[in-house]
């Protein structure tokens, strides 16, 4: 597959980066319309005016000028959202959203993607959120040492999960989190 | 000697003017010709084809491993064996491009390598390729990283010219050295041409502050007052105030600003210079670190 094949099917799949990945030399507003402007070369007017409505929606029209630098954790990733969410994506891929993040931002975040996941957006999420997990996902891919160990559906993986190795990580997870709960 | 060394500089004041604009002229086409020159070296030293990066790195090891004094006297007395003759002015012109594109070549390199990855593949991930991703998401944070570099290889180009006296271009060197072969006051022009040069190279500095005031002017045209950058030289301290035990601040040098924001705070920005009082009253200043 040529560069340029690549770059076509990369412009229907958006990305969201654990390390949020704003490009500093723009402003959060030219974060997000200098894909679909120089990429898919849409009308400015146009790409103006989704920007404004992503931006209305995450809650950041009003540092629209404001650099990357100057956002805190929980802003930049949101700003990452609305910048995959501007090229249309039919897919969203999502690399551990929220694991830079404090936990006071780590819900802004996740109430934006559940948002996109109402809305009916194909997302696939790599987290540690067991909770946002079981909450908003339709399918678990549960993987260990890069290979796949088990598919389920939520009620089924966090229930009876099929394989030993789940089962060892859903009993440390719950037994770390009723640990943390009588702390 | 002084008094008449003086004199003898006005009275040739025309040939020292010429001499001075020459030079000017010279690192100007120079310096312009070694940035694009440097560009293209730069996208191509960055290139995935390995062979086209690894000949080039070559080549730019061997320029900047050559003096230019030796490269000068290549192309303006060497390039005649291969039926290629210039002009001294063009020899040295050509000599000052290639030699510092090289240079300007490898310091972009140097401040590519030191930016984030994550931004180039976020790019990729976005669909920019080729010189879309060049142009729009690795050259603009290069740019601005490699500005005071940049003027140091304008200073470098500047000072390199006096060089070009070897093939009898009459820049400022060589109309100093005529002038004190001639009337015998080398101190005074050798004095007024370092003198001179050195004001070149305070304007190319000027230049370069200019440039970074106007970047950061632009980033933060928009943002909140208390944003701005402050180059009066107050150390600015941003200081975080919230619920006890609140985290959250920052100290800064001096016209610099960096960000730590949430809402949950509220946040002043204060001049650090009554520091010490603020440290006397520390109920006001909840949540107050200085560091």
């Amino acid at each position: 597959m040529s560069d340029r094949e690549l770059a076509h099917i990369r412009t229907r799949i958006g990305m969201v980066f654990q390390h949020f990945a704003l490009w500093p030399h723009l402003s959060v507003l030219d974060n997000l319309t200098a894909a679909p402007l120089h990429v898919q070369r849409r009308p400015r007017g146009e790409v103006g005016e989704q920007a404004e409505a992503l931006l209305r929606k995450v809650g950041l029209w009003h540092k629209r000028d404001t650099p990357p630098s100057r956002l805190s954790g929980g802003e930049k990733q949101r700003v990452g959202i609305a910048r995959a969410l501007m090229m249309r994506p039919v897919l969203l891929l999502f690399d551990e959203p929220t694991s830079s993040l404090d936990p006071e931002l780590v819900g802004e975040v996740l109430t934006v993607m559940k948002t996109l996941a109402s809305d009916g957006m194909t997302m696939v999420v790599v987290t540690h959120e067991m909770g946002f997990a079981r909450e908003a996902a339709t399918r678990i891919v549960f993987m260990d040492q890069g290979r796949v160990v088990e598919t389920a559906e939520p009620e089924t993986f966090f229930g009876k999960p099929a394989t030993d190795r789940a089962h060892q990580f859903l009993a440390r997870y719950e037994s770390e989190k009723s640990r943390t709960q009588i702390r | 000697m002084i008094p008449r060394g003086i004199e003898v500089l006005w009275e040739q004041r025309d040939a020292v003017l010429s001499g001075l604009l020459t030079t000017i002229a010279i690192t100007v086409v120079s310096a312009l010709c070694a940035v694009l020159l440097g560009l293209t070296l730069f996208a191509l030293l960055i290139s995935r084809r390995r062979s086209v990066a690894l000949i080039l790195a070559w080549l730019i090891d061997l320029m900047r491993c050559v003096p230019f004094m030796l490269f000068c006297y290549m192309i303006y007395f060497g390039l005649p064996s291969f039926g290629i003759v210039v002009s001294n002015m063009t020899a040295g012109i050509a000599a000052l491009t290639l030699y510092n594109a090289a240079y300007i070549a490898e310091l972009l390199r140097g401040s590519f390598a030191a930016l984030p990855a994550e931004g180039i593949e976020a790019g990729q991930a976005f669909g920019f390729h080729g010189s879309r991703l060049l142009l729009r998401i690795i050259l603009p944070p290069v740019l601005l990283a490699s500005i005071p570099m940049l003027g140091n290889q304008m200073v470098q180009i500047i000072k390199d010219s006096a060089f070009l006296v070897i093939i009898a271009v009459q820049e400022l060197t060589f109309v100093a050295n005529e002038v004190q072969a001639t009337y015998y006051v080398p101190f005074a022009s050798f004095v007024c041409a370092m003198l001179l040069y050195w004001v070149l190279c305070l304007a190319v500095e000027a230049g370069v502050r200019a440039v970074l005031r106007i970047a950061e002017a632009r980033r933060c045209r928009k943002m909140p007052r208390e944003g701005r950058f402050r180059p009066s030289g107050h150390r600015t301290v941003q200081i975080l105030q919230g619920p006890p035990g609140a985290c959250g601040y920052r100290s800064f040098g001096i016209g610099r600003r960096d960000g730590l924001h949430s809402r949950t705070l509220r946040r002043r920005q204060v001049d650090a210079a009554p520091l010490h009082q603020l440290a006397r009253d520390p109920g006001q200043w909840r949540g107050l670190f200085v560091g």
